[in-house]
């Protein structure tokens, strides 16, 4: 159900919520792109029915460290690098501690591209050519400077990188904190990045529980609509609230607690139809790589039971999903919810992005 | 970059050889302190002067101390502007290092008689206001803010009084003189934040300056008094849409049109006639000079084999 036709840009100043019901055995795969086309996420939360899985031990299994390490700019394109991280397996980086709509913000994208979101004086000076970002809507104000690292071009040899090296030094010469995670490329296990300074950081994986929690029941009326309609929107933007709520914990969906407030107090009521239930929530904070996500869920759908999964983009990140162009109004959220429901072999993704962000 | 191009310093720093308490500069550097918390980059101190604007008046900064984390835009000791000489002040509106900010001067003259604008002159570097980063005026009438807008004056902020009954409407004709001539108007939000009348007042004035600018040339400034009156940028911009004012424009007056403003007061107080800005060399140039005369300095490109 969602909309893939592009957005005119004017269009992308107001916040989108894209709604995709899909199969789990479909050759299109929507729910599994959802996650694999976004690469930069700092957190995961999964809410399983207690008792169905272990999401502790799957989380853990699967997440692993990433690196703080300071690097320059022309680090990142020395043919040794290069040849031994982005070449042999998958490199994520993205700048730490840099706003992207204030500050230039570096990023290695995982599948070898190198993207500047350069400010206007920054990118004047620098002298390599971009184009101009999309955000903010104001004309000229930022420009984007895509490397490709894998491209024959990227030879010691040859004007090209000579050039990109020379101006990197020359302008960006500073070393920069970046956040790096180092997977394999087929497993997408995490891999020790041996460079000096590279200081390991583990995701802190915490779990909590929801007793009595009010689930709510998906109807096969909704899962195969055909149109939407108000009725249709209202239903899944609950949904989307819900899961907001059961990933952070949140004892609001416990109808239980709400009563004991009393009917004079506004609280908040789970869509219907619902049921009780207890869940599990799990959640962990860091970089957290695609693959490690997709492998996640992959071993929650071996056990059966419908769970949900809530991720949360990097703010500041460059891009969100599929390179799609991402930049920060007043806020810079890119979230996925995706309701898993194995047993009927369906799942439902919501995709919300912030203004300014080009995913349509 | 943000941008808060007014923190406003107590009343009494506007009188001629005004001075401040330490308790007074205290409260100015804590509400400095916050706004490079809040992700402010750049910050100006506004002193307002009552009518026209003398060298007395800069007596003041001579008893600025030094702010935590922070590049002062003048000499502290002297009172003149930092790097003085030709293109002083270009470096107002450069990046500032990370987890720094960098403080600015501001004047807003409160102009009750047309007389009393010349005195803002910038005249290529020789007054008072040249001293300053950015010279604001606050029109108390219609006529002078017809004035101040007709670019006779050099001044980079039309600053109206948000908090109080104007007694006239801000015309689309008048306010687009302003913007032709490159200069900002200002919405201080410290009034939003005040008794529910100055508020209503507030929402009043503001809606109607946006209207007559169409949102464009606008400078969002705190005029906070002390910390508390500090918001972030990203409320700000929010804050914006009180007044139809949407979330790129009402961002870009925090930012790129803040930035404009600083751009103008160096061609203001830095060029002659906006026309040829002479920088004095830096220090490193000067020695690299001094190091090509002397024999000892720079290795020969040929060594001689004996």
């Amino acid at each position: 159900m969602s909309s893939h036709i592009p957005l005119p840009k004017e269009r992308h100043s107001k916040s989108k919520l894209f709604v995709t019901v899909s199969s789990l055995g479909s050759k299109r795969r929507e729910h599994a792109r959802a996650i694999e086309t976004h690469p930069f996420n700092y957190r995961l939360a999964v809410v399983v029915p207690r008792g169905a899985a272990d999401a502790q031990a799957i989380v853990a299994r699967h997440v692993g460290s990433y690196f703080k390490i300071r690097l320059r700019l022309s680090d990142l394109i020395d043919p040794g690098f290069v040849g031994s991280y982005v070449k042999q397996n998958t490199l994520l980086a993205l700048s730490a501690n840099r706003l992207i709509d204030a500050d230039d913000v570096f990023a290695v994208d995982g599948s070898g591209k190198l993207i500047l979101s350069l400010c206007k004086d920054t990118y004047e000076t620098l002298g390599l050519a971009g184009r101009q970002a999309a955000f903010p809507l104001q004309r000229g104000a930022r420009f984007t400077v895509e490397i490709d690292l894998l491209a024959g071009c990227m030879d010691p040899a040859k004007k090209h990188f000579q050039r990109i090296r020379a101006r990197l030094d020359a302008v960006l010469a500073e070393p920069v904190e970046f956040v790096v995670g180092y997977y394999d490329r087929r497993t997408g296990a995490a891999l020790n990045l041996d460079l000096p300074g590279a200081v390991a950081c583990e995701p802190r994986v915490v779990t909590g529980a929801v007793a009595g929690a009010a689930v709510p029941g998906i109807s096969d009326a909704f899962l195969g609509a055909r149109r939407q309609s108000d009725e249709w929107v209202g239903q899944a933007q609950a949904l989307f609230e819900w899961i907001g709520l059961a990933a952070a914990g949140s004892q609001a969906v416990v109808p239980a607690l709400a009563e004991a407030m009393g009917a004079e107090t506004c609280m908040y009521s789970a869509p219907e139809p619902s049921g009780a239930g207890d869940l599990a929530v799990c959640s962990v904070r860091g970089l957290l790589s695609p693959m490690a996500i997709s492998s996640v869920v992959a071993d929650l759908l071996e056990a059966g039971a419908d769970f949900y999964v809530c991720v949360w983009g990097h703010e500041d990140a460059p891009v969100s999903w599929g390179a799609a162009e991402h930049g920060f109004l007043v806020s810079g959220e890119h979230v996925c919810a995706q309701a898993y429901l194995p047993q009927r072999g369906r799942c439902l993704t919501f995709q919300a992005c912030g203004p300014w962000d080009a995913f349509s | 970059m943000f941008y808060d191009l007014n923190i406003a310093l107590p009343d009494a720093a506007g009188k001629p050889g005004g001075r401040l308490s330490s308790a007074e500069w205290a409260r100015v550097a804590q509400a400095v302190e916050r706004a490079r918390e809040f992700g402010y980059s750049v910050v100006a101190l506004n002193q307002t002067v009552q009518g026209r604007l003398t060298a007395e008046h800069l007596a003041v900064w001579r008893t600025a101390p030094a702010f935590k984390d922070a590049d002062l835009g003048w000499d502290a000791a002297t009172g003149a502007r930092a790097g003085a000489g030709a293109g002083a002040g270009a470096g107002a509106a450069d990046r500032v290092r990370r987890g720094r900010i960098r403080v600015l001067r501001r004047v807003t003259a409160v102009v009750t008689d047309a007389a009393q604008g010349h005195s803002l002159a910038s005249a290529g570097g020789a007054t008072p206001a040249a001293e300053y980063d950015v010279v604001a005026v606050r029109p108390a009438t219609e006529k002078i803010l017809a004035a101040a807008c007709s670019g006779v004056w050099d001044v980079d902020v039309v600053a109206l009084d948000m908090g109080q009954r104007w007694g006239f409407v801000a015309k689309h004709k008048l306010v687009g003189q302003a913007l032709a001539q490159g200069l900002a108007l200002e919405i201080s939000y410290r009034p939003a934040l005040a008794d529910s009348a100055t508020r209503q007042q507030w929402v009043c004035n503001a809606a109607g300056l946006v209207r007559a600018t169409r949102g464009r040339g606008l400078v969002w400034t705190s005029a906070a008094r002390q910390a508390l009156d500090l918001r972030t940028p990203y409320d700000v911009a929010n804050l914006g849409e009180a007044l139809q004012l949407n979330g790129d424009l009402s961002k870009r007056a925090l930012s790129a049109n803040a930035r404009a403003v600083l751009l103008h007061g160096f061609t203001r107080a830095g060029t002659l006639r906006a026309v040829m800005s002479v920088r004095a060399p830096r220090p490193a140039d000067a020695d690299a000079a001094d190091g090509a005369a002397d024999p000892a300095g720079p290795a020969p490109k040929k060594m001689r084999a004996d």
